[in-house]
């Protein structure tokens, strides 16, 4: 007794549902692969253990750079609840705005894990919050290490880590991920990859709390960090030290190396800063205000800042007469207080007699020099000066000039040496002649070489003949296992018998020439000055020389920029860091020279940098204003006024600036701000 | 099983091997999503719900037994009454009941949560069954479809004043029922119709829906012009959905709540309130990459990370689909989809065989409960259908639930298996 429909839609509705939901089903777990990743993603957390950054040790074992332990403070913002605002910035240093500011941001992006909150606190801080840890129940931390430098110095040697970039990211072939730290100038940088290590890690497995359940496949993916190759390195910290002491209240920069080896002793970029500035929190704001310093503190100059050498070119020019056979080392000129060039005359410091090329270094006889090179380039065995021209300049470059030398710093600048094309291309090809290009018989003109190379020269001239590619790092140990950074030994080629006259030269310029101020007791000490014309301002003065004589030890190239005569404060400088390296005291007739030197303040106080722009300001409005008047005389008197007050101010500065002696940077101590 | 008697057939064994299936697979999926890979002291804690499920488990057992002891007279005989408890039930839980995520559903009895509508739909689909087994029922007369339009409207007006949505869909598709007596099929037709146009109004504006179908009813009208009833009911569907269209961005916005309308905009694939995003939206995304991150043969039994880390909500009841789905892979689903299917189909074809309408109006109504219960659900877990609180029958943790479809399976069996005694 069959009633109504018999053949249900119901059945028909199981099957056409059934099908969908196969069909579903099938996209979703078989044809979609993403899902694996998802899930793996959701379930996997990858913890970083990072591994200790490799030491840098200097020649005599002395530790320059270390690690220390700091602590990234993380939060948990979705475990977060009644969080007492206050106390919190009270325990960690903080303030409130900031503290909403980060939480907010990490709201956005990731509430559900564990996302720093504060970065490198400093580990006394830490511990007065590692007690109220409790309190903050959804705060966790994990150890980071930052560097430390004993020394306090060496910033643009060592260099400085930041947190990586997008860029680096890509670079480093998946090895660095974002708020990681690496190395982005000097060693640090150069090296990064040995000192660094290798990160560990730990796969976790998280429920959707992020707590944690236990390890992801047993800890067989895991790895454990592998720590960095320490470095041994070729500075001597307390020549650094001196070194940098001695260039306080300067701008220029020292390098000194070791010519037997071509390791670099000293690296003095000068103004300087404490390394440990840029380490832990508060390394941005310390970065902008050293970013922002007049003098450009972040300047590497000894390898960076490019000057005229003046005349410790000399030494090279004269080994280039020597071999070019030019002259020989008897050939005397008559220097009547200049050389005239046309209407021009290149002056000399004096009037030198008769010179030869001994007495010529040894008095620095510009106009010696002159004729020298404009009986090169003018030889008329060569077919015509540009010939002569790119001659001299071969050899010249054979003493490191014009090319990068391959130290292990990045950012190395390769001077100017100007060639004969630049030369055609300024005055047209054929319509120059020594004349025209004297200037570089003396080291001004067009030449520009950094501190690097002039100290290299003297390498060359202490070696006889030859150079190592110098380098800062001798060499990557550890579990006793060694690397050696790639160097090289460079002859130039010249004879080795030339050597002799120009040495004794440079000799005689410290016992009896320009920089008798700079003779050392028991050491003979060769050296050249130089009083470098630049078009900012004063003379730079360099001094470049290297001691002893026989067995030299140590060559060293001194920078100070506007200073004056080589004399002045680049060859007492050289001397004192030589007289330290080799006799490890200073001897008792030389402290007061020594006092002058670390007192000497060359450097402009923050008022008087900031007076100088305001008033230079003021001028250039003033004549703008009384240009539209045509009123010649009172723009005149107005100028004067000026000067005249400047002038006033800044002798008040200087008295008030010379009572403060200690720090590296005059200017802006109390800005900064050290993490103990 | 009993044989012998006359009349008596032992039960129907490809049901009750489904049902054995479900209720172990049920129960080893709850324990999946809840144990934590430590057996201790609480192991056999009653603060675990696999525990439970497994009281529940030796409870249901022994109702399904004692059921089967049952006369199928007495059964009839308390259809009505046992309605009439169950409609006071859902009346009470509206005024002491406790809510769960909005729904307010279930009485607190101390150890066991009781979910009166879970029994209302087993209370109904008897009553249904008695009243069309009343003597010379032709369900033609106006007042025998008001009758039956009442028993089920009634729970059905409960359940949803409770806020319980999948319930109310489940007694919908009590219409499923009415079909099989006589009902005629438009009516269904008409349901899947009203369900289209509220989904397209949804997604494309409704004046272009408005505009569409006026036009293509016109075309009808003009091709059927000279069948005058067919042009009468036409334009009165087009009327109606004119006005039906019209009126759905209203009840979209003024009658659903608020989780309601995320729910069905994340299905839709709608722009999402940032709160929706973080919810519903993140709940339904981890319950796929569950369910995708199966892959054909799954992660293996206990090894998924997704649901047993608590990344989907609601594991072991609503989304235990998703637990299933991730540690057995493509293959387990079809199985499981397989099972449920045989074991409908099988329903289906018992409730044909019986002789009285009371034994196939329930069988039929058992099928059309678990049917809706396991479409929902799959469908919502999956993405197909915004999420509905509905379990999935015989393997969602939860007593009420559990026992209320022992009481359909073993009642419908009871019924097949004396299904000779009744020679009317």
């Amino acid at each position: 007794m069959q009633r109504g429909n018999e053949s249900g839609i119901l059945e028909k509705a199981i099957f056409i549902v059934a099908l969908i939901l196969i069909v579903k089903l099938f996209f979703l777990q078989v044809l979609t692969p993403g899902y694996k990743l998802k899930a793996h993603d959701n379930v996997v957390n990858k913890v970083t253990n990072y591994p200790s950054r490799g030491l840098i040790i200097d020649r005599n074992g002395k530790v320059i750079v270390y690690n220390d332990a700091v602590y990234d403070i993380l939060v948990q913002l979705n475990m977060t609840k009644d969080l007492d605002t206050f106390k919190l910035c009270d325990l960690l240093n903080t303030n409130v705005e900031y503290v909403r500011k980060k939480l907010d941001e990490i709201k956005r992006t990731t509430p559900n894990r564990p996302t720093p909150f504060i970065k490198l606190l400093d580990p006394q801080t830490f511990a007065r919050f590692q007690e109220h840890l409790f309190e903050f129940s959804s705060f966790s931390f994990q150890i980071r290490t930052v560097r430390r430098y004993p020394y306090k110095g060496g910033a643009a040697v060592l260099g400085y880590l930041s947190e990586v970039t997008e860029n680096n990211i890509k670079q480093s072939a998946g090895y660095y991920d974002l708020g990681d730290y690496m190395g982005t100038t000097g060693l640090e940088q150069f090296y990064d990859s040995l000192l660094r290590g290798e990160k560990g890690y730990n796969y976790q497995v998280v429920d959707v709390k992020n707590t944690y359940k236990g390890k992801y496949k047993d800890g067989k993916d895991d790895k454990i960090p592998i720590a960095g190759w320490d470095m041994v390195s070729g500075l001597d910290a307390d020549l650094q030290a001196y070194g940098e002491k001695l260039m306080q209240g300067k701008v220029g920069g020292v390098i000194a190396i070791e010519p037997s080896t071509g390791e670099i002793l000293a690296y003095v970029s000068s103004p300087g800063y404490d390394p440990n500035l840029l380490t832990g929190r508060y390394r941005r704001h310390n970065f902008n205000i050293l970013y922002n310093d007049y003098y450009i503190p972040l300047l590497n100059r000894p390898i960076q800042a490019m000057y005229p050498p003046g005349s410790t070119f000399k030494a090279a020019a004269a080994m280039v007469m020597l071999q070019n056979q030019t002259h020989t080392e008897k050939w005397q000129w008559f220097c009547p207080g200049g050389y005239r060039v046309g209407n021009h005359i290149v002056k000399c410091h004096g009037v030198h007699g008769i010179p030869d090329v001994e007495t010529a270094l040894q008095f620095s006889c510009n106009s010696y020099f002159c004729k020298v090179y404009n009986d090169f380039i003018m030889d008329s065995t060569f077919s015509s000066p540009a010939v002569a021209y790119q001659k001299w300049w071969d050899m010249t470059s054979l003493f490191g000039y014009g090319k990068k030398l391959g130290i292990d710093l990045k950012g190395e600048k390769k001077g100017n040496l100007p060639s004969v094309k630049y030369y055609n291309t300024i005055f047209g090809t054929g319509r120059w002649r020594a004349a025209t290009v004297i200037s570089n018989s003396i080291g001004q003109g067009e030449i520009l070489a950094t501190p690097l190379q002039i100290a290299n020269a003297m390498v060359i001239i202490a070696n006889k003949g030859y150079y190592i590619t110098p380098k800062i790092c001798r060499y990557f140990v550890k579990d006793k296992q060694y690397r050696r950074p790639v160097s090289q030994k460079i002859s130039n080629g010249f004879d080795t018998v030339y050597y002799r006259y120009v040495t004794d030269g440079l000799e005689k310029v410290v016992l009896d020439g320009t920089a008798r101020i700079a003779k050392i007791p028991d050491i003979s000490f060769c050296g050249k000055t130089g009083t470098a014309q630049n078009p900012h301002g004063k003379d730079h003065s360099v001094f470049a020389g290297f001691a002893p004589k026989v067995n030299p030890k140590i060559a060293i190239a001194v920078f100070v920029e506007n200073a004056g005569f080589g004399a002045t404060y680049a060859a007492p400088i050289a001397s004192l860091m030589v007289e330290k390296y080799i006799n490890d005291t200073i001897a008792s007739n030389r402290i007061p020279l020594q006092e002058r030197m670390y007192k000497a303040r060359l450097m402009k106080t923050e008022i008087e940098l900031e007076y100088q722009k305001t008033a230079k300001q003021l001028l250039l409005d003033s004549i703008a204003k009384i240009k539209a008047k045509k009123d010649a005389s009172k723009r005149l008197k107005f100028e004067e006024d000026s000067l005249k007050s400047i002038k006033l101010k800044n002798k008040e500065q200087k008295d008030k600036t010379n009572q403060n002696q200690d720090s590296i940077i005059l200017n802006r101590k109390e800005e900064f701000i050290f993490q103990e | 099983m009993q044989t012998g008697k006359r009349g008596y057939d032992p039960i129907d064994s490809t049901v009750l091997y489904c049902y054995l299936f479900l209720v172990i697979l049920g129960i080893l999926s709850v324990f999946a999503t809840e144990y934590n890979g430590a057996v201790n002291a609480t192991f056999f804690s009653f603060k675990h719900s696999y525990v439970k499920q497994a009281f529940f488990v030796l409870v249901a057992g022994f109702m399904f037994f004692s059921i089967l002891g049952f006369d199928r007279r007495i059964l009839q005989l308390i259809s009505y009454p046992m309605y009439g408890l169950v409609i006071m039930l859902l009346l009470l839980v509206l005024v002491v009941g406790k809510k769960t995520k909005g729904d307010q559903n279930w009485i607190d009895l101390g150890i066991f949560k009781l979910q009166p509508s879970e029994f209302a739909k087993f209370a109904t689909a008897m009553a249904l069954a008695k009243y069309f087994d009343t003597p010379n029922m032709r369900f033609v007369t106006r007042k025998e479809h008001l009758t039956a339009y009442v028993i089920l409207g009634l729970p059905l007006l409960l359940v949803a004043a409770q806020g319980d949505a999948g319930s109310c869909l489940v007694f919908a598709a009590f219409i499923f029922v009415l079909n099989r007596e006589g009902l005629s099929d438009l009516i269904i037709y008409l349901g899947l119709y009203i369900i289209a146009i509220s989904v397209l109004s949804l997604i494309i504006n409704q004046y272009i829906i408005i505009g569409v179908s006026v036009a293509l009813f016109c075309i009808m009208i003009y091709w059927n012009w000279f069948n005058k009833q067919f042009v009468r009911i036409l334009s009165v569907i087009m009327i109606i959905t004119c006005l039906y269209t019209y009126s759905v961005s209203y009840i979209f916005n003024n009658v659903l709540e608020k989780h309601q309308r995320d729910r069905i905009n994340v299905v839709l694939g709608k722009e999402l309130s940032k709160e929706a995003k973080r919810g519903v939206a993140y709940n339904l995304n981890q319950s796929k990459i569950a369910i995708g991150s199966g892959g054909i043969i799954g992660k293996g039994y206990l090894q998924g990370t997704q649901t047993r880390y608590n990344y989907v909500p609601e594991t072991s009841t609503d989304f235990i689909f998703s637990a299933i789905g991730e540690e057995w892979g493509f293959l387990g689903s079809l199985v499981l989809l397989a099972v449920y299917v045989m074991m409908l189909l099988r329903l289906l074809w018992l409730a044909e065989r019986q002789r009285s309408p009371y034994g196939r109006v329930y069988i039929y109504s058992v099928v059309a409960i678990i049917f809706t219960h396991f479409a929902i659900n799959i469908g919502m877990t999956i993405g197909l259908l915004p999420v509905i609180g509905i379990p999935l029958p015989l393997l969602s943790y939860g007593g009420s639930s559990l026992l209320s479809f022992t009481f359909m399976i073993a009642t419908a069996l009871k019924l097949d298996s004396e299904r000779r005694m009744t020679m009317r």
